[in-house]
């Protein structure tokens, strides 16, 4: 038995702070539905289990709801099986229901109620799908008692936190994880975490297969689950289907010698143009150093998909060669001394420091004409 | 620098040569009135030194003097470093310069030109003008005093180099202003002065960006909350719809019911069966009732028979002694109704005596008024002839009160008339000697004795044939008062005459004899009073009299006729048989009485025996009604046979109800209770509404969840969830997009600040010498007060009473003016202790200030004379005679012409 197991696609959600790329960004997640198809016709998998939250939202536009039907649809030799989530659960004249009305194609399958569903003559699927946003109860409980024909592969299906896994799930929806041992399933299928993440030998998060967010999965991923027959262990193979690239970087900077370091190591990340970039910096450079950094920060912005620099932790520290560059005497000078003193001032509050770093590199900008070409 | 002398020729009004004398050190004033051409020498002072020789601009051409083809020629004596100097230009025609020192000239032409401005510390150039240096500062020409120092760039530039030797420099204020300028306009595109987001500008579009969002997403919200209640409900109600639709719970439901209707139909049989026996059980009841009654009412039947007719026999009994008692009573009112018939006709009788014997007493009385009447009718006849006879004479009489009282006026204005008449005219005293008498006569009368009399006329007195004298009043002496008493004559002839009288003698007799007349008229009236008639009625009374009196005597003769008598009887008599009848009348009256009473006893027995014989009569009727009636029932050869008829019938109907009672009480011992049947209904009732309730209720559910799913549809169809989660993304955006901008605004408002407050820290450290050397002439006008100075020396305001500032432009024009010249004699100060002095020129200054305010000014330019000199042109010579140094004056027409 072979199958793709893949959750959280979370079609139809905006990326606002992308501006006018945010159609890209919500094309490429279609274009991963397509990537999954490929993978298991490429692998031979007849089945692909997509554990819950398909749509972003509870009523989306019918284009976007009927958009991966139509993607689907494409792979005629393979069996989609949707489960509702926590972001799209399953209410009666829902978004489960608004597809229904609209018709499916005959390779996709929607599991909306808590019953066993053969897959093929080897395997059943038992299906938790959410019928609200938050559950307190553990809605795969029924699977211990779900009565199936001997000798078939018992695979759950099922959207929500593993307990005692940490708070990193999305919603208050426990699963129990030891529900292979006591529901005899060969394998338990989740969605929620957008991370791939294996929760035990047979249980696993697929994690997203398009990244929606800096801080979490690189790389978009689906598993492919191998399980030979009803006692058999599984063999889950992780596969990158995402497309972008959402990476997350910490530097320090302690001198402004090191920019050329920085900007080449970023410059040499494969895939630039794909590739999402989260930047949090840190150190101390001097006023002429951060300066050059916004200088190359801004041709980094132009070679990356997307460069989100936070230089909140960055402090500025102007050196004698800065102040001078100000000037060497006279107001302006007087003006950055002054600056410069509320930047090393601990009783005026981070927010006053910040803004007085802030503005001794404005006045070093405007002072030295150095302007030109920052962020 | 210091000006010893200022000599002129062919210069404004001076078109010969003139000079400004007593010019010296320290203060000096040239006070002189208007049109004196102070204002002429003071720009001939300045093109002197800062014009070129040779020039024709139009401020040496506005020097020339008008119609005289002379040069315009200036010499300017001065002394600077110890060293006496004289500069001699010629402008126009002839142009010539000269500088010398001492007696030595130095200089010719254009080398005397700008030799003078090296010596006076100019920077050489072309186009020199009084601007320059700070000459430019300290000669204020006319009108310009009350003007703000505006140095120009060199004047500010020497400003700056004497400051520059005691503070140093204002560093990099150019490129802080520049800095300045930029913070300024970024900001401007974001805020505006208060800080508020600009409009149009990034800020103010974000923010209104961000607002707009907010209630976009508020409005999103609030629909998708809708759409996840809607969905909620959605859920609870198909739940319920399932809940109620269990088959189960419905099959037993409707079992339920029909047991229940089973129930209560049986239970109704049993008491409608209940109802019937109930309703025959009444029956018979009713039947046994009406036996009994029969029977009762038989027996009660023969009884009232025999009752009723003992009663009849007793009644007859009572009937029989009335008609005998009735026949006594009616002889005895027959009798005394004779009597009362008697009494009236004896009274009738008498009647009409009395009414015979009234009309002769009233006859009698009449009578005895007569002759009382007569003696009033001859006294009223006797008094109205009195009355007409005075009523004559008055109308005869026109001595009125009136015409006395004015014959008493003009006797009284003629006698003041005549005495003043006589008062003035001559008086003519003659006295006669013994054989004068009869010689002597004056007008016709001859004298006898000696006279003395006013000549009020021409007098003429003869004395004999021996002379003639004739005495005649000035004409015009009292001719005023002889007229008025000629009028006054006239006046008193009139009335008499109005009175038809002859004298005033007369007129007073006829004056008198009205008066008395008018007494007795008033006597008369008072008569008439008296006797109670009115004015002027007394023949009317007369008549009335003659009247009442032939009345009495036609009543007499009547009443004669009458009582057929041929005399009045006497009014004794009369009372004496008035008498005899008033007894008669009284007997009579009791005599009736005692009839009356026997009448009335009679007509009650009457009464009495009337009402028994009703009473007995009405009772017989009854007894033989109720017998009729009692007979028909139950007559008296069927009286047996009825009873025991009646007996019978009664224990046939006792027998039948005893069976119908004892059904009944066995049905109702088999039927439901009233209790229990009303619980079979509850119960059928309230399992028909359950099961009516729940069809209801599923229908309700229906409408609902079709309802609910519509409006689902409705707005999940369009993307809702996608929308609102859209408009977060967006709004967070926004809202990060405006923070940035609002810390960019605090920054660039921080870094602002910070230069700001450099620049001014910087420029008061620089305005810091003017303001040492402006302290002791400001405290001289304004103590204590502290002058705030801007950018290139600007005032900019002045802190007088406390911390408060008063901006210049809101002073007086007075104060302003003041400020600006205590400004320039300061920056004189501190040019002149860096070695530069240069004389304070001032023309018609301080125009604006009062006599207080001006005192003070005076004391700050005798400050400002101790160390350089100040020269003071003025037209007011009575308002700055009291600021002291040296009185100038122009002397013209001196020595030998200028020549350069």
């Amino acid at each position: 038995m072979r199958f793709i197991h893949t959750a959280d696609w979370q079609i139809g959600k905006p990326f606002k702070q992308f501006g006018d790329r945010e159609s890209v960004l919500r094309q490429a997640r279609l274009v991963a539905i397509e990537k999954i198809g490929q993978l298991a016709e490429r692998e031979g998998a007849a089945h692909v289990l997509v554990a819950g939250d398909v749509y972003d939202s509870e009523a989306p536009t019918s284009r976007t709801l009927l958009e991966p039907l139509e993607r689907m649809r494409g792979f005629a030799n393979v069996a989609w099986h949707l489960l509702p989530g926590n972001h799209d659960p399953h209410r009666p004249k829902g978004v489960w229901d608004r597809l229904r009305e609209n018709g499916t194609p005959v390779n996709v399958h929607l599991h909306l109620t808590a019953e066993p569903v053969a897959l093929d003559q080897h395997a059943t699927l038992l299906s938790a799908p959410l019928t609200r946003k938050s559950e307190v109860a553990d809605l795969t409980e029924w699977m211990d008692s779900a009565e199936t024909a001997p000798g078939l592969i018992r695979i759950g299906l099922a959207h929500g936190s593993v307990v005692g896994f940490g708070a990193g799930g999305e919603a208050n929806n426990p699963i129990d994880p030891r529900r292979p041992g006591r529901a005899g399933l060969g394998y338990l299928t989740l969605g929620d975490w957008h991370r791939t993440m294996k929760v035990g030998p047979v249980v696993w998060y697929a994690g997203t297969p398009e990244p929606d967010r800096a801080g979490s999965q690189e790389y978009g991923q689906a598993l492919v689950v191998d399980i030979a027959g009803p006692d058999a262990p599984a063999t889950v193979t992780p596969h990158v289907v995402g497309t972008y690239r959402w990476l997350t970087r910490e530097e320090h900077l302690a001198d402004p010698t090191e920019l050329d370091d920085l900007e080449t190591r970023l410059r040499a990340l494969p895939d630039l143009s794909s590739t999402i970039l989260r930047i949090f910096l840190k150190g101390t450079l001097p006023l002429a150093g951060r300066a050059v950094l916004d200088r190359r920060l801004l041709g980094l912005t132009a070679a990356l998909f997307h460069l989100e620099a936070d230089q909140s932790a960055l402090l500025i520290r102007p050196t004698a060669t800065d102040l001078e560059a100000i000037d060497f005497g006279g107001v302006l000078r007087n003006a950055a001394d002054r600056l410069r003193s509320m930047t090393d001032d601990d009783t005026i509050g981070l927010v006053k420091k910040r803004r007085a770093e802030e503005a001794l590199v404005q006045l070093f900008v405007m002072a030295t004409g150095s302007g030109e070409g920052t962020l | 620098m210091k000006i010893t002398s200022v000599i002129v020729e062919g210069v404004g009004k001076f078109g010969t040569r003139s000079e400004i004398v007593g010019l010296g050190p320290g203060v000096n004033i040239l006070a002189a009135g208007n049109e004196a051409g102070k204002s002429t020498l003071f720009r001939a002072v300045r093109s002197c030194l800062f014009e070129r020789h040779n020039t024709k601009n139009e401020i040496v051409r506005n020097l020339a003097t008008d119609g005289v083809s002379l040069p315009v020629t200036v010499t300017l004596g001065f002394e600077h470093e110890d060293q006496d100097y004289t500069i001699t230009k010629s402008f126009i025609k002839s142009p010539a310069a000269s500088l010398r020192r001492g007696s030595t000239e130095i200089a010719r032409g254009r080398e005397a030109d700008e030799m003078v401005w090296e010596l006076l510390g100019v920077a050489p150039g072309s186009g020199r003008s009084v601007d320059e240096a700070a000459f430019g500062i300290l000669w204020v020409g006319q009108g310009q005093s009350f003007r703000v120092p505006e140095p120009s760039e060199a004047a500010t530039t020497t400003l700056n180099s004497a400051i520059q030797e005691e503070v140093g420099t204002l560093v990099g204020g150019e490129r802080a202003r520049s800095v300045l300028a930029s913070l300024k306009e970024e900001l401007a595109q974001l805020v505006t002065d208060t800080g508020r987001p600009k409009a149009g500008g990034l800020l103010a579009e974000a923010t209104s960006r961000l607002d707009a969002l907010q209630s976009d997403l508020a409005d999103g919200e609030a629909r998708l909350s809708v759409l996840d209640s809607q969905l909620v409900q959605l859920g609870a109600k198909r739940n319920e719809q399932a809940r109620l639709a269990d088959p189960a719970l419905v099959t037993k439901m409707t079992t339920d019911l029909q047991l229940a209707q089973l129930d209560l139909k049986t239970g109704n049989e049993a008491a409608a069966l209940l109802t019937q026996f109930g309703i025959a059980e009444r029956l018979s009841k009713a039947g046994l009732d009406r036996a009994e009654q029969r029977l009762d009412d038989l027996q009660d039947c023969r009884t009232r028979i025999d009752e009723n007719r003992k009663r009849d026999a007793k009644v007859r009994e009572e009937l029989t002694p009335l008609d005998d008692q009735e026949q006594a009573a009616r002889g005895t009112i027959r009798n005394a109704s004779d009597e009362v018939a008697a009494l009236d006709a004896q009274a009738e009788q008498e009647g009409e005596q009395e009414h015979t014997l009234q009309l002769l007493a009233t006859a009698v009385a009449r009578t005895d008024a007569r002759t009382p009447l007569i003696r009033q009718q001859h006294l009223l006849e006797e008094l109205g002839e009195r009355l007409v006879k005075n009523a004559a004479s008055l109308a005869n009489n026109h001595a009125t009160a009136s015409v006395m009282k004015s014959l008493d006026d003009i006797e009284r204005e003629i006698s003041l008339l005549t005495a003043r008449i006589e008062a003035a005219a001559p008086e003519v005293a003659i006295e006669l000697g013994v054989r004068g008498a009869g010689h002597v006569t004056i007008g016709a009368t001859p004298l006898v004795g000696n006279v003395v009399q006013a000549a009020i006329n021409r007098l003429t007195i003869r004395v004999a044939d021996i002379a003639i004298i004739t005495v005649s009043p000035p004409a015009t002496a009292n001719a005023a008062d002889q007229k008025k008493c000629l009028g006054s004559q006239k006046l008193r002839t009139k009335l008499i005459e109005g009175a038809g009288v002859m004298s005033v003698d007369e007129l007073r007799a006829a004056g008198a004899l009205r008066q008395a007349l008018e007494t007795d008229a008033r006597g008369l009236q008072a008569e008439f009073t008296a006797l109670g008639i009115p004015d002027k009625s007394s023949a009317l009374a007369i008549e009335r009299i003659k009247t009442e009196i032939e009345e009495i005597d036609t009543l007499v003769r009547e009443t004669l006729l009458q009582t057929k008598l041929e005399i009045l009887p006497t009014a004794e008599a009369i009372a004496d048989r008035q008498n005899g009848l008033r007894q008669n009348r009284a007997t009579a009256r009791r005599k009736r009485q005692a009839l009356d009473g026997a009448m009335a006893a009679q007509n009650a027995i009457l009464s009495n025996l009337a009402a028994t014989r009703g009473r007995l009569g009405g009772s017989l009727t009854e007894i033989q009604k109720s017998l009729d009636g009692d007979l028909a029932i139950l007559p008296d050869g069927d009286r047996e046979r009825l009873i025991a008829d009646a007996n019978a019938v009664l224990a046939g109907a006792q027998d039948d109800y005893r069976i119908k009672a004892a059904a009944l009480e066995g049905q109702r011992q088999k039927a439901p209770s009233q209790e229990e049947m009303e619980r079979r209904k509850n119960r059928v009732a309230r399992l028909r509404s359950a099961l009516e309730g729940q069809n209801a209720q599923l229908g309700t559910l229906d409408r609902d969840i079709a309802n609910l799913e519509g409006q689902i549809q409705n707005a999940g169809g369009d993307g809702l969830g996608e929308k609102v989660e859209s408009l977060r993304q967006e709004r967070d955006l926004t809202q990060r997009e405006v923070e940035k901008h609002m810390a960019r605004v605090e920054t660039l408002q921080l870094l602002k600040q910070t230069i700001d407050d450099c620049y001014k820290e910087q420029r008061d450290r620089l305005h810091a010498p003017l303001r040492r050397h402006l302290q002791p002439f400001l405290n001289d006008v304004f103590p204590a007060a502290e002058l705030e100075l801007g950018d290139g020396f600007a005032i900019t305001g002045i802190k007088r009473n406390g911390p408060t500032t008063e901006t210049f432009e809101r002073l007086s024009a007075g104060t302003q003016e003041q400020i600006a010249v205590l400004v320039r004699l300061a920056m004189g100060a501190m040019i002149c202790e860096r070695g530069q002095p240069v004389p304070v020129i001032l023309d018609d200054a301080l125009v604006f200030s009062d006599d207080d305010r001006i005192e003070q000014m005076f004391d700050a330019l005798n400050r400002a004379g101790q160390k350089q000199q100040v020269i003071v042109l003025t037209c007011r010579t009575r308002a700055f005679a009291t600021l002291g140094g040296r009185q100038l004056y122009i002397s013209s027409n001196i020595g030998e012409p200028i020549v350069p």
